[in-house]
Parts: C-alpha cells; structure tokens; sequence
C-alpha cells in the first residue's frame, strides 16, 4: 500500500513551498476548521505562545516527516504524538529560535542540521495554544538522542502518506463541554490526531493540495 | 392505570424514583450515570418544559425532591437525545430547551482572575471554565441573546433573564481577530458573546 504513496523529494517540497508561501504574515489556521461554531472562542482562549518544528528528512529521495510520542508525563498533550515543540520562552529570539531549541532540547536535533524553509501561518489550537509552526528541511545524517523525560520514541511518516487527503479521516467526540471535531491520521501502530493532525492539514490545504494550486 | 403498565417504567413515578434512590448509592456524588450501559425502554411521556418545570403525563410534577432526584440521573447522549438513566433501564424523555435553569450566579476574584459561579435550579453549584464553558445563542424576536452553560458532560442549563443580565455586568470588551468582542471571562477562560455592536443592538430591542 505504502508503493502507492506520492515521492517527495526535497527538490519538490522546496518548489511547492515557495510557491505558497505568500501573504502568510496575515493569516492562520486552527482547529476551528472543523469547528466553526468554536472559531471565536477558540482564538480569543488561544494565548499561550507555541513553536513547532515540522522537520522533513529525505531517505531514499524521498521526504520523511519526524514526529515523536510525548511521554504521559507532561503537562500538555501528554502521550500524543507531535511534531518536536513547546511553549515559546522570553529567551527565544524568534518562533524558529524556539522550535529548534525543543527539537535540540526533545530529540537532539542540531540546529546545523536543519535548514528552515519558513513557517506555516499561526495555528490556533482548542488547547489554548497560538502555535507557530516550522517547516525545515533536516540532513539526512543528523544524528537523534531522545530525551526520555519527554519524548517516549520518535518515527518517521513518509510525507507523500500525509499528503494523501484519503488518509485524513475526520473524528468527533464531546470533550471539554463541547461536541469537537479533529483529522485522524493513523499511520502504522500511530496514531496521529489533533491539533498535530490539524497542522499537518494545514500542510496540505496550503502548500501540497493540487487543486488549491 | 393501566397505560403505566404498558409504559417502560411499569411501576410509573413512584417505581423509577425508588429504583433511582437505591442506585444512586450511599455516597454523595451524584449518580455514575455514564457508566451505566441498560437497553433502551422506550419514551417517557414526561417533559422540562422551557421554564425548567418537569411534567409528567401532561401534568406538573409538584415534588421538587423528585425532579431533583431524576435530575441527577438525566443524561444526553450522541443522538442528541436526553434519557433517564439507571443501572437497568434507560428511558428517553423531552427536553423543550435546557436540562436546567441557572438561577443565580456570582462573581469573585482569586489571584485577579475572575471567576464566575452559576447555581442551577436543582442545586448544582458550579464554576464556568475549561469544562464549563459558556455559550451564546443568538435568537430572533425580543428574547436577543440567550447564554448555555455546560452543567455536566452533554448537560446544559440555560441563563435566567436576570441572570444574564448580571452576567453581561461583569463582561468586558476585547479584540478577537480584529473585531471588538464583548466577552466573558471565568476560570483563565474567555468565552466571547458577539460583537459589541450587535450586543448593544440585540440588548437594547
């Protein structure tokens, strides 16, 4: 089933993305895509600063998606799966200072090792989060040191399956007094959902979705 | 009456409210009414009418210790329906607009976040935020706006009129996504009503 995901070199992502990426500056996203009636609420409780690395690493030609398990342990998303990220400190120099220092901080991932694209437009999650995400693209012989306080493992998901808008599968269930939508994305024993999922579709309405071309 | 016995709950009111009172248990809380997984039984021709008065039969139910005591066992599931529950039947009722009246809230402060308190007309007391929030329907006609606040899980109770008005009292203006917002907040939470303009609008008709 995998043979018959899309190959995406690196060459192409750089491509596509420079051909997206403009006016960004002025606009966002979030999981009110899917939850309209929520859109107000959701960006007005939306406060607490975010970055997120969404990291490609190309094997065999073709793009990787790094993504981790968070540990149960933390506060926030505990046991989800997510891009490398956190709350933005006062220290940060910028969103893409923030996302590489979690992805140093969560993963090991040397900052010479990954060369940013540029950032998605701000996301906004149900959690309270205004989430700043990343796209850099990461030399395949970066070396990885899981920090097991906060990550359980970390795996790769070949962008082309992500890119497939058959494998977003839309989900609800009430919680937090509210009935709320998500994108499922499961891939393999993973199972990518959420505000990590949202921005993944972000990812693909904005940059790799051919009609919107 | 023969109609009861035919009726899911054989033994009417007086059979649910002692099945109800022996399997709300010995504790406090309220029933674990989620938890509890009986086979449907059918419609209860019983009904909480708008103004938040429960009928039975097309008649007033007049002890306030028996809605109260089936309160505690109402659950809305998926379907959007509202049932009674207990651990062996499961029976569905009317709900005109909200499971509950709020008839009374307070406002206070703690470490400067405020945080508004609401009391439903069975006794609930309960603070808005992250679980409880609160939302604004927006209505045609001469009633304008009228607040929903989650009581527990699917449950809601709607604002009395002169609860709301107190509630908009402690509101406050602020921008969402560059329009100025007349919002709420409780508990860390905002909980945004609409725009200023059409607030003053819809209040003032």
């Amino acid at each position: 089933m995998l043979s018959d995901i899309r190959q995406y070199g690196f060459e192409l992502v750089r491509a596509r993305f420079a051909a997206s990426s403009t006016g960004w500056e002025e606009q966002f996203d979030g999981d009110y895509q899917l939850n309209p009636d929520l859109r107000d609420v959701i960006i007005a409780n939306a406060t607490k600063d975010a970055a997120v690395l969404i990291g490609l690493v190309e094997r065999a030609g073709d793009a990787h998606v790094l993504l981790t398990k968070r540990t149960e342990a933390l506060s926030s998303h505990s046991g989800q799966v997510a891009f490398p990220g956190g709350k933005i400190d006062e220290s940060d120099a910028s969103p893409e200072a923030a996302a590489l220092r979690e992805a140093w901080e969560e993963i090991g991932l040397d900052i010479n090792e990954v060369e940013v694209l540029g950032r998605l437009p701000d996301y906004h999650s149900g959690s309270g989060f205004k989430i700043y995400p990343v796209l850099g693209l990461v030399s395949p012989d970066a070396d990885f040191k899981i920090n097991q306080d906060e990550v359980e493992y970390m795996f790769e998901v070949p962008l082309g399956f992500l890119m497939d808008p058959g494998n977003h599968v839309t989900a609800s269930k009430f919680f937090r007094g509210a009935h709320r939508h998500y994108y499922e994305m499961p891939f393999e024993d993973h199972y990518i959902w959420g505000v990590t999922a949202g921005m993944i579709r972000v990812l693909y309405d904005r940059v790799f979705n051919d009609e919107a071309a | 009456m023969a109609e009861l016995e035919e009726s899911p709950v054989a033994k009417g009111l007086s059979g649910l409210e002692s099945l109800i009172s022996r399997a709300g248990g010995k504790g406090k809380g309220l029933p674990l009414v989620h938890k509890w997984n009986p086979d449907f039984c059918g419609d209860l021709d019983m009904v909480i009418k708008a103004d938040g008065t429960w009928f039975y039969m097309g008649t007033p139910i007049s002890r306030h210790a028996l809605v109260k005591l089936f309160s505690s066992v109402l659950r809305k599931d998926e379907d959007g329906k509202t049932y009674l529950v207990t651990p062996v039947e499961k029976v569905g009722i009317t709900v005109e607009d909200a499971h509950f009246i709020i008839v009374e809230m307070n406002a206070h402060e703690e470490d400067g976040e405020q945080i508004i308190t609401f009391r439903t007309n069975m006794g609930d007391v309960f603070e808005a935020g992250p679980e409880n929030p609160i939302r604004f329907v927006t209505v045609d006609g001469n009633e304008g706006v009228k607040p929903y606040v989650c009581v527990r899980d699917r449950l809601e109770g709607v604002l009395a009129r002169p609860v709301m008005y107190e509630l908009i009292a402690h509101g406050e203006e602020m921008d969402v996504d560059g329009v100025l917002m007349f919002a709420i907040r409780s508990n860390g939470m905002t909980f945004p009503i609409m725009p200023v303009e059409e607030l003053a609008r819809r209040t003032a008709e």
